[in-house]
């Protein structure tokens, strides 16, 4: 994992922890370099997020939503998973309101996203926060917390702009390919196995000490089992599970 | 399915109704981290294992999933795969690579 180191210094080490979190304002320069860099880091994750886009654009095609509509809805929604999920449910003839529930359920994974992320951002202007919160997605995240931890001098928005605007831009060309060539594109139940192998790639980076891998593990294997949970409620309780084990194991390495 | 089967409005409404609760969803925290400067260090070290728990929850729950769905040999071959992915991105830590060997991993494995 290269570390980025920042090509301006101008701005005074505070170097006190209490700011790693809260953040320091960074000189305009350091926007641009910690943009590429965050382009840098997402961009092994993009074909991943390309296949993504085009199992969606292919999939509301197939459900026989219209380009207009389906491509409105990769922009607003901007999480194919929420989208094939209501895919899935239009296609059984189900009630509006169950469609919605259960899509927006499937999104309570973006919940926690927010409340992970956004104490690296409490210095911003709420107006920003507003604008960063559209483009929050799993990779966006894990990539951006890792860097905010090992860097703390990393201007955040930058970063997190660095990885997040690639990732929309391969995504929604992605949905609109996958809408115009449907059918036609090659061996799509191969390629939806990249997102795990991603994220599979992303979780080992977090995995740093004796009680992250136990939350992980805890977290896995109570995923595993809620699995038959409906409306994925089991990654809800596989987090919190895995979380609360983390925390323990950790009061009690350290002793305090 | 053909487009006449979805009404137009139908469709319009879920888009808005999606996006606008998605959106919601995401700006959630983001939104009312206000005049709080700084986390409680409990709190703080708390949210640090949450990566690693979403992560591992996301992975083990697709797994399953497409267990599911998939029928006879193709299950053992999607955890052999993953695991081999793993063990591949453990010890490189690089997401090209452990793409690329899970891939062929599962490839192969499917053809034998």
């Amino acid at each position: 994992m290269p570390t980025q180191s920042n090509a301006s210094s101008d701005e005074p080490s505070t170097g006190a922890n209490r700011e790693v979190h809260a953040g320091t304002r960074q000189a305009p320069d350091s926007f641009r370099s910690d943009f590429v860099a965050g382009t840098r880091a997402i961009a092994p994750v993009l074909p991943a997020a390309a296949v993504v886009g085009l199992v969606t654009g292919v999939a509301a095609d197939a459900v026989g939503l219209s380009p207009m509509p389906a491509m409105a809805m990769s922009v607003t929604v901007y999480a194919p998973t929420v989208m094939l999920t209501a895919f899935a449910l239009i296609n059984s003839a189900t009630p509006i309101v169950v469609i919605l529930v259960a899509s927006l359920i499937v999104a309570v994974r973006f919940v926690m996203l927010s409340a992970s992320i956004t104490s690296y951002f409490s210095r911003l202007p709420r107006r920003w926060r507003w604008i960063l919160a559209y483009f929050l997605w799993t990779p966006v995240y894990a990539l951006s917390v890792e860097r905010f931890d090992t860097d703390p001098t990393t201007n955040r928005r930058g970063y997190y702009l660095g990885t997040a605007l690639p990732l929309w831009i391969v995504v929604q060309a992605a949905v609109l390919v996958g809408l115009r060539f449907g059918a036609a594109v090659p061996a799509r139940s191969q390629l939806q196995f990249v997102v795990p192998l991603a994220f599979i790639a992303l979780l080992v980076r977090f995995l740093t000490d004796r009680p992250k891998k136990l939350a992980a593990v805890v977290a896995g294997g109570i995923a595993l089992i809620s699995s038959g949970l409906p409306l994925n409620l089991g990654i809800l309780l596989a987090v919190l599970g895995g979380t609360t084990v983390g925390i323990v194991l950790d009061g009690q390495e350290v002793g305090a | 399915m053909t487009p006449s089967d979805i009404g137009s409005s139908f469709v319009w409404l879920l888009v808005f109704v999606l996006g606008i609760g998605t959106y919601g969803l995401r700006l959630s925290f983001m939104h009312f981290q206000d005049s709080l400067s700084e986390v409680p260090p409990p709190i703080e070290h708390g949210l640090a294992f949450i990566p690693a728990a979403i992560l591992a929850a996301l992975v083990c729950a697709e797994l399953f999933t497409l267990e599911s769905l998939v029928t006879g040999t193709a299950i053992n071959t999607q955890v052999i795969a993953e695991g081999l992915a793993f063990i591949v991105a453990w010890w490189t830590k690089s997401i090209p690579i452990t793409i690329g060997v899970g891939l062929v991993a599962r490839s192969v494995l499917l053809w034998w």
